[in-house]
């Protein structure tokens, strides 16, 4: 049967797993390091290499404009949302509108092309894991992911060679994981609050129907901002407005320093930190563990109006939730244990390791479709109410939040002026009144037959889709007509563009290909060169007259074809310079296996 | 809204369907059909009082058959009526479960609907409505003028007042759900009743959204 992977998709840390033969959920380890997770960052140096995981994390202090980090909170998004934080750390490409693109040497590159590296190399890790092919993946989303975050991670799915079966959410996927144990059973609330992004949910659990009651969160809140406002803080201190006025590799050193102090103060009361300042001072401080906790409590806070919004869309009080699961790196920070404990009146719980058990639930879901775990079903929720634009700009609401999907919804339409020829829909997403300050997701025109106005009847079907996509059909009831609607997504990518990068990888992969054949041709010339030298040194009792001559002539055409690049020209030349050296070697070898039986025999006689 | 009691053919084995959500004959998921009951979705009687937990057990039932988790290495025309009939399945619950919906939608099945009544202030409401409304409009002052704890902290008893008293129409209504359902929905007493309650649900659940728009803001678009 064919394996099926669950991929938790991370700001910070990446993890691939996969359900047993057994229905046990468990995650793949890097073969070469045995590592787990993979730190979800990608590097491009100067000479073309594209590494991504600890080798890149490990650059981003040396030369910070090569690397690129947290690309989840990039995913889907447009120029426009990209902020003065933002800025600071990255380069973009400023011309015009679109989807964001990072600006990197002398390429530019769409969040979900970098996203797709991570998943390559977790994909590897994957088939070097089974000894056969991945193709279908399982990739989990924060649950207040809107629709263009959720096509671009299909999108870099699909870039990186997977067949991205089902977008799943985090905290739903931590759920799973946590509930495949049937003793816990009833209401679980998830607080998932990783690298980047804060998600709450709020499940029903019962004999294997995982039903999500309400989600809610925030896709730019997490464990970065934290590090974020401590960076600017250890900066502030000598009079440095916030980080501004410090040089990109300063500050990034002050960011990767505020983590690991942070880190360390959740087991510690106080911690020292060192960072080197751009005039080559050190800035040393002792950082007490009321500090940072003083600089988060906002941040804390707005997780905590999260849940009680969550809490009041599910119509349920906190006393009502038997069970608190914790998930995401940021919650092993007391202050927010303390936060989640006084809001729910329960200790949470936090028996599973908060950075897995994302992608175990992942792998569970993975196993659910291909059908190992038929006992268990999911039924999740669109985490934001999906409308359209109407008269004034005003948000009409179709489809409310947390309406469990897939859903769909018909709207009929109709024209206002005579003989139009099309009708404009502009798709919303977002719970704000104003149409402008929703998220727009598409704008798409539905072609019809000129009539008078108010005359043509156009029913069209908006659909969520399990994974809370968005597709959209149009009829015109008049005809009967189905008509396939372009939906143009504000902020994705095209396929067109998918198959352009598509394309330009499989360019790519062939010249890497091409490289390391060269690579490999010429250490093997070097090998052999090296080898028939010492042989000509060390044992030219065994060689001929003229053999000399042919065999040095041999190695000098090696040599002449490794100036070129050609690696099939210097496979050629090993060859003929083995045929030319093999009566010699021949020779060398029949003496030393004569000289070996001589001694074997001596020693025999000698015991 | 009436009921279509159309046939249709089977998308796998081409045999004449009902028009439910599964083939009779060979058992392959359907699409559903334009306009289905929802109450024959979940094969239950057309009746205001409904068992919740019954109805979840339908539902969970019934999506451990359609949903399309099921069917991804199915033939393309399968998945398609998958995610529809899950779609389905899914707006009929989400009407049934919560009754002022199953209500309306019980209405309507009937030809009947709330009409002008539930544009006006229901008579029995107005003056809490008004007071409410005047409280909100003191707490937007208090907080153009910066700081307003004590007034917050009033709305938000008020706001727990309003949600014991909608716990208690929601009482009601299902009291009346029994009456009307006894006369099967022909009394006209019955029905006028029903139909009051509803309109005075339907206002007092605005009035709360409105309390708790003002109490937490949307911390995001």
């Amino acid at each position: 049967m064919e394996r099926i992977v669950g991929i938790d998709l991370g700001t910070t840390n990446s993890l691939i797993a996969y359900l047993d033969d057994d229905g046990v959920p468990r995650v793949i380890a890097d073969p070469a390091t045995g590592r787990t997770t993979l730190p979800s960052v990608a590097a491009f140096r100067e000479n073309g290499e594209v590494v991504v995981g600890d080798r890149a994390r490990a650059l981003a202090p040396l030369d910070p404009a090569a690397v690129v980090q947290s690309v989840k909170r990039f995913m889907g998004l447009g120029r426009e949302h990209v902020n003065a934080v933002d800025r600071r750390r990255y380069a973009f490409a400023e011309d015009g509108a679109g989807v964001v693109r990072f600006h990197v040497g002398e390429r530019f590159y769409t969040p979900p092309e970098i996203s797709a590296l991570i998943l390559k190399e977790l994909k590897r890790w994957a088939e070097a894991a089974f000894g056969q092919p991945v193709r279908k993946a399982v990739i989990t989303v924060p649950a207040y992911f809107n629709d263009s975050q959720r096509q671009a991670t299909k999108d870099a799915g699909r870039l990186a060679g997977l067949e991205v079966l089902r977008l799943v959410n985090e905290p739903t996927a931590a759920a799973l994981a946590y509930g495949l144990d049937r003793r816990n059973e009833g209401t679980v609330a998830v607080y998932d609050f990783g690298g980047g992004t804060f998600d709450v949910s709020i499940l029903k659990l019962e004999r294997g129907i995982f039903e999500v009651k309400a989600t809610g969160g925030d896709t730019r809140l997490g464990g970065d901002d934290i590090d974020e406002r401590l960076a600017a803080w250890l900066l502030g201190e000598r009079g440095a407005p916030a980080g501004g006025t410090q040089s990109r590799a300063v500050q990034a050193q002050a960011l990767r320093a505020a983590e690991e102090a942070k880190c360390r103060l959740s087991s510690t009361e106080h911690t020292e930190v060192s960072v080197e300042l751009q005039d080559g001072t050190g800035l040393e401080r002792m950082l007490e563990r009321a500090t940072l906790e003083g600089l988060i409590a906002p941040i804390v806070e707005r997780t905590i109006a999260a849940c009680r919004q969550a809490l009041r869309d599910a119509a349920m009080w906190p006393e009502e939730i038997d069970a608190v699961v914790l998930v995401g790196g940021s919650t092993r920070i007391p202050l927010v244990r303390e936060r989640v404990r006084a809001l729910f009146g329960r200790e949470p719980l936090c028996d599973m390791n908060p950075e897995e058990v994302v992608a175990l639930g992942a792998g569970v879901q993975a196993g659910i479709l291909s059908g190992r775990r038929k006992d268990m079903l999911l039924l999740d929720v669109a985490p934001l109410s999906l409308g359209i634009e109407t008269m004034g700009g005003v948000m009409t609401r179709l489809i409310e939040r947390n309406t469990t999907i897939p859903t769909s919804v018909s709207e009929t339409f109709t024209t206002a002026v005579d003989n139009q020829t099309a009708v404009d829909v502009h798709v919303l997403q977002g719970e704000r009144e104003i149409a402008s300050d929703c998220r727009s997701l598409a704008r798409f025109s539905i072609p019809i037959e000129p009539a008078p106005a108010g005359f043509p009847r156009i029913d069209v079907v908006f659909m969520i889709d399990a994974n809370g996509i968005l597709n959209v059909t149009a009829r015109d009831v008049r005809s009967a007509k189905e008509r396939s609607v372009d939906v143009k997504p504000s902020y994705g990518l095209t396929d067109a563009e998918i198959e352009r990068m598509l394309e330009e990888s499989i360019d790519h992969a062939e010249a890497d290909v091409a490289a390391r054949l060269l690579a490999e041709a010429r250490t093997d010339a070097e090998t052999l060169i090296r080898q028939t030298e010492r042989a000509l040194r060390d044992e030219s009792r065994f060689l001929g007259a003229e053999e000399e001559s042919q065999i040095r002539d041999a190695i000098g055409a090696v040599r002449e074809a490794m100036e070129g690049r050609d690696y099939n020209a210097i496979r050629d030349r090993i060859e003929r310079l083995n045929v030319a050296s093999t009566p010699f070697a021949q020779r060398i070898m029949s003496s030393s296996i004569k000289h070996v039986l001589e001694r074997k025999t001596v020693s025999e006689v000698a015991s | 809204m009436t009921t279509k009691t159309d046939t249709a053919l089977c998308i796998s084995c081409g045999k004449v369907t009902a028009a439910q959500l599964v083939c009779s004959g060979c058992g392959v998921v359907q699409s559903p059909t334009a306009e289905p009951d929802f109450f024959s979705l979940f094969a239950l009687p057309r009746k205001l009082t409904i068992n919740l937990e019954d109805l979840a057990g339908r539902y969970y039932a019934l999506s451990r058959r359609l949903h399309p988790d099921l069917f991804h290495d199915r033939p393309v025309a399968e998945q398609v009526a998958s995610l529809r009939a899950t779609a389905e399945v899914n707006r009929a619950y989400r009407i049934l479960k919560d009754p002022v919906s199953r209500a309306l939608y019980w209405l309507s099945l009937h030809g009947e609907s709330l009409g002008r009544d539930n544009e006006r202030v229901p008579a029995d409401l107005a003056s809490l409505v008004f007071d409410v409304q005047e409280k909100l409009e003191d707490l937007r002052a208090e907080r153009r003028k910066g700081g307003a704890a004590a007034a917050e902290s009033e709305m938000r008893g008020i706001q727990g007042e309003l949600r014991e008293k909608m716990h208690g129409f929601e009482e009601r209504l299902t009291e009346s759900f029994t009456r009307s359902d006894c006369v099967d929905g022909h009394h006209a007493a019955a029905l006028a009743d029903t139909k009051k309650i509803l309109s005075e649900l339907h206002y007092l659940r605005t009035l709360i959204r409105d309390v708790e728009k003002e109490l937490e803001p949307q911390w995001s678009a």
